[in-house]
């Protein structure tokens, strides 16, 4: 599992991602850690084929007994179908993840971790001094679904917008914003389900300050390119399985 | 040949179709105490006739009735068997995903943190194990309690018929009361057979694994 650190002041932020070992056929996803003190979120852990790889990794940056909190964007299997093993792992820590799916998520096991559920309008999550917004993206593309933005770092992590679908080993970052069109096209029109539901989520993150905007598939935007892609994902037609009569 | 297409199979499912196979026990068992109620019947009308026969009637109720509430402690107990291996198995693929993420932190102090995890769980898989062969032993003995009332119906059908000889006018209702018993006893008895192939395949792979 490849680790990047993408932020590092007084509390870090590191993603993970691109698994050599991961078996094929399953989709490649970026899982997302920020590690501040003795308290550390982990946003979308992921499927349960990449656990090993995944809780050796984050182990790496911080100690098991800190990793005290879990969240989970929306309810899909390869956001958060690991979930019965993190709570082996993690018995005293807490899920945070949409109030709409906590009878489905429980299907995967959860014995000992803690559910929080995350209220329609969302929630701050305080670490030891990080403070992380949970921030509502119902219908992008889950029903129940929110995205975590930290004021501080200016990062965004935002679950499936901004995904793309690439071959395995993909760079980190987006670097051409029109090369990586193609590559994210289809997705959007496809998994999103409500032009509307884009259009309240653009007028809510254009007012945010965002160095990064992190998905949890494909490359992360940077600078400019966040601008970019908001412009882009406006204009772009979602729910394009309906086709009009 | 079922033997060998039993042994491939993970315990949870063996569990869950030894608990599927006695509805069949079930219904036969329901036919006796139906036949058995029909039975009482004619030893009512029969009076002087038929007062050999009643006795006989009571105790294959006992005995329908017995069946059923065994049929319904062994599903019960084949269902947990099923419950716990599943367990056992979730466990088991817990440690195998833990050691592998042990593996990977070679010479990293998380590796040590790790192994509390992994005991845990050979301890839990331990504490399965040891309750699914209890549950066997268990099994095994409600079979037994099973064959025992299975071996004294077949004794009971031999006195209806002498009795039936008895019964003047009711002797053909009788005949076909004791032969509606034996039928059914022998499939109560076939189906105990292929229900301990189960148990003994449930026994080795568990003992196996």
């Amino acid at each position: 599992m490849k680790s990047t650190i993408i932020y590092e002041d007084r509390y870090q932020w590191i993603v993970f991602g691109r698994d050599p070992d991961k078996p094929d056929g399953i989709i490649d996803t970026n899982q997302y850690l920020v590690v501040d003190g003795k308290r550390s979120l982990l946003m979308d852990p992921g499927g349960i084929e990449i656990f090993s790889a995944m809780l050796a990794a984050v182990l790496r940056y911080t100690d098991i007994d800190h990793l005290t909190d879990v969240f989970a964007s929306h309810q899909d299997p390869d956001i958060i179908s690991s979930l019965g093993l993190w709570d082996q792992a993690l018995p005293h820590a807490k899920l945070h993840a949409p109030w709409l799916w906590e009878g489905f998520l429980r299907h995967f096991g959860l014995n000992h971790i803690e559910y929080n559920p995350l209220p329609d309008e969302g929630q701050v999550l305080d670490l030891e001094t990080a403070e992380l917004v949970f921030l509502p993206a119902h219908y992008l593309h889950s029903s129940g679904n929110f995205h975590v933005y930290d004021p501080t770092a200016r990062i965004l992590m935002s679950g499936d917008v901004g995904a793309a679908l690439e071959p395995p080993g993909a760079p980190m970052f987006v670097e051409d914003f029109d090369e990586h069109i193609p590559k994210m096209e289809l997705f959007h029109q496809r998994w999103m389900p409500s032009n509307r539901a884009k259009q309240i989520w653009i007028d809510r993150v254009r007012q945010l300050d965002i160095k990064y905007m992190a998905p949890q598939h494909g490359r992360i935007y940077r600078g400019e390119n966040v601008k970019r892609f908001l412009d882009w994902f406006e204009q772009l037609e979602v729910g394009t399985a309906i086709k009009d009569e | 040949m079922q033997q060998a297409a039993f042994s491939r199979q993970l315990p949870f499912v063996i569990a869950a179709r030894l608990a599927g196979r006695l509805y069949g026990v079930l219904a036969t068992a329901k036919e006796i105490s139906l036949s058995a109620s029909n039975a009482k019947g004619i030893a009512a009308r029969g009076g002087e006739k038929t007062a050999g026969f009643r006795p006989i009637t009571d105790f294959i109720t006992e005995m329908a009735n017995d069946t059923i509430s065994l049929v319904f402690k062994i599903n019960q107990v084949a269902l947990q068997i099923s419950t716990m291996s599943v367990s056992e198995n979730r466990a088991m693929a817990a440690r195998g995903y833990f050691s592998k993420a042990r593996e990977k932190l070679a010479g990293h102090d998380g590796q040590e943190q790790l192994l509390g995890i992994v005991h845990g769980l050979d301890g839990q898989i331990g504490e399965f194990r040891k309750n699914e062969r209890n549950a066997i032993d268990s099994l095994a003995d409600l079979f037994d309690d099973i064959e025992q009332r299975t071996r004294a119906a077949k004794i009971i059908v031999t006195n209806s018929r002498t009795e039936a000889s008895r019964a003047g006018e009711y002797q053909t209702y009788l005949e076909s009361i004791a032969d509606s018993v034996e039928r059914a006893t022998e499939t109560i008895h076939a189906e105990i057979k292929v229900c301990r192939h189960y148990l003994s395949d449930l026994m080795e792979t568990i003992a196996a694994s």
